[in-house]
């Protein structure tokens, strides 16, 4: 389990210090997330959407269990996780009186098959920006029991303050997997550049005095053929083994094999 | 079987060290007027801790759901995330503007997200903390000030003095409805924030007249004495 140091309330002058689970869930990847939903609460209550998010954690069942006590839960499958979104029943209620323009305040009670269709429909706008945690989405949001979820890996909040009040926790439901390597540029890109070759045509050994005697004209006894074996170097680094040699009146090195990328020369 | 005049003296001490027994307690009231000495703000560490205007009552709940009020403003948070009395009684405020009193407690999701830090009860009466924040546009960190609810206050109106429960706890007298509002509403002074209400008992006056309550008892005990001891006399003379 990967840690991180927390710091609980101050006493005094002094915050307890303690090592916490860390989440797996990349900040830019939760932040992708809430400028989904933005997008989505702009265009469902025609304003401007301010929102912020809470860090990432790592939950534990306790804390999920008073986390979705009395919430919705919409579960949103996908390829590399399922994400859930929880909405709180208060929050829910503001949130589906302000898609219909109504008054804010009354309602409560049991839910209709309109009211969890509507909020349904609202979270799969949402869940449009779920592709940054699931890869793939392989179905729409639904509305399911907390108690047949398992509990987060991880969990962050999004917090809208304006046009309303309200917070959509979002859990990440299985481990995500590492990170893939950072963007590479393919051969199509790199297929117009140049680049400086340097061959070595054979190899000695000299003694520490006779290295500080070099100079212009000096002659180095080498170990090997020029004609014979050599490397291929690019930018200090070897990329191919081959045979020096000539080939129609110009030196030439011939590939005999490739070298493993990043082998030091 | 105590002859009732001592079960009044014995209860009078009982009172009288009750009153000793709370002269340290927050926002105390003594059960007798003759020990009483005007209350005041002393300064505490206690971010939770406040201290009352003169002539105003925190509104609080019993066991039962009644409502109860008192001036011990050094509150905590319990595990169930609400504002209590040192006594264990939940504080009841609002939670916005023109919302109905209920007890205030810190949001659930952020109690359970471990969020609520530097939780602390404000001169207009707010109950405040902070939780870290992050802005998805520019993944900037920081921080953002909550505010879960606000106290309520409330005022008895003259001749309407609440009934005294115990040392820190009052109820209205039937048919008086106090005013409620809140610290620094116009009708309200703000609060003294991390300052603790030091009680109106005086522990001097207290002690003194737990003192004199034991000499009545010793002096009525001292009597019955010599009465019984009188009618043995006369009963010995008599055989």
């Amino acid at each position: 389990m990967i840690a991180t140091l927390a710091f609980g309330a101050a006493r005094g002058r002094v915050r307890e210090a303690r090592f916490v689970p860390r989440a797996g869930v990349p900040i830019d990847a939760a932040c992708v997330v809430a400028s989904g939903v933005r997008e989505a609460l702009r265009a469902l209550l025609g304003e401007p959407c301010a929102l912020t998010i809470g860090e990432p954690v790592a939950l534990d069942g306790a804390a999920w269990n008073r986390l979705t006590r009395d919430a919705l839960v919409f579960a949103v499958p996908g390829r590399a996780t399922d994400v859930a979104f929880v909405l709180g029943a208060g929050d829910a209620r503001r949130l589906l009186q302000a898609a219909f323009g109504e008054d804010p305040g009354g309602g409560g009670g049991a839910w209709s098959a309109l009211e969890t269709g509507a909020l349904e429909r609202i979270v799969a706008r949402c869940a449009v920006a779920c592709d940054a945690l699931c890869v793939e989405r392989r179905g729409p949001p639904m509305l399911v029991e907390a108690a047949l979820l398992p509990r987060p890996a991880a969990y962050f909040d999004v917090r809208i303050a304006a046009p309303l009040a309200l917070t959509i926790g979002v859990g990440v439901l299985r481990e995500l997997p590492e990170a893939p390597p950072a963007l590479t540029l393919g051969p199509a890109v790199l297929a117009g550049l140049r680049a400086e070759l340097r061959v070595v045509l054979g190899r000695g050994a000299l003694p520490a005095a006779r290295l500080l005697d070099l100079r212009q004209g000096s002659v180095v006894p080498l170990r090997t053929k020029v004609a014979g074996e050599g490397e291929l170097n690019l930018a200090g680094q070897r990329i191919a083994f081959g045979t020096c040699g000539v080939r129609n009146g110009h030196a030439a090195f011939e590939v005999g094999s490739i070298a493993m990328r990043g082998d030091a020369p | 079987m105590l002859a009732p005049a001592s079960l009044d003296a014995l209860q009078r001490i009982a009172d009288r060290a009750n009153d000793v027994l709370a002269a340290y307690a927050p926002g105390a009231e003594p059960q007798f007027g003759d020990v009483r000495v005007p209350s005041a703000a002393q300064p505490a560490t206690d971010p939770l801790s406040v201290a009352v205007p003169p002539g105003a009552w925190f509104v609080t709940l019993d066991d039962r759901g009644a409502r109860t009020y008192t001036r011990a403003g050094s509150f905590h948070i319990g595990p169930d995330g609400a504002l209590q009395t040192p006594g264990g009684a939940p504080v009841l405020g609002t939670s916005g503007a023109g919302a109905a009193l209920a007890p205030l407690s810190l949001p659930e999701a952020d109690r359970a997200l471990g969020r609520c830090t530097d939780v602390q009860v404000e001169a207009d009466g707010s109950l405040a903390y902070t939780r870290a924040t992050i802005d998805p546009r520019t993944r900037e960190r920081g921080t953002e000030r909550v505010v879960a609810g606000r106290i309520a206050l409330a005022r008895f109106p003259a001749g309407g003095n609440p009934q005294r429960i115990d040392a820190t706890r009052f109820a209205a007298v039937a048919g008086v409805v106090p005013h409620v509002g809140a610290p620094a509403d116009g009708t309200f002074a703000a609060l003294a924030t991390r300052a603790r209400d030091t009680g109106s008992i005086d522990i001097d006056l207290g002690l003194q007249r737990l003192s004199e309550a034991y000499v009545a008892f010793a002096a009525l005990e001292a009597a019955h004495r010599a009465q019984g001891a009188g009618a043995k006399t006369i009963m010995d003379l008599l055989k």
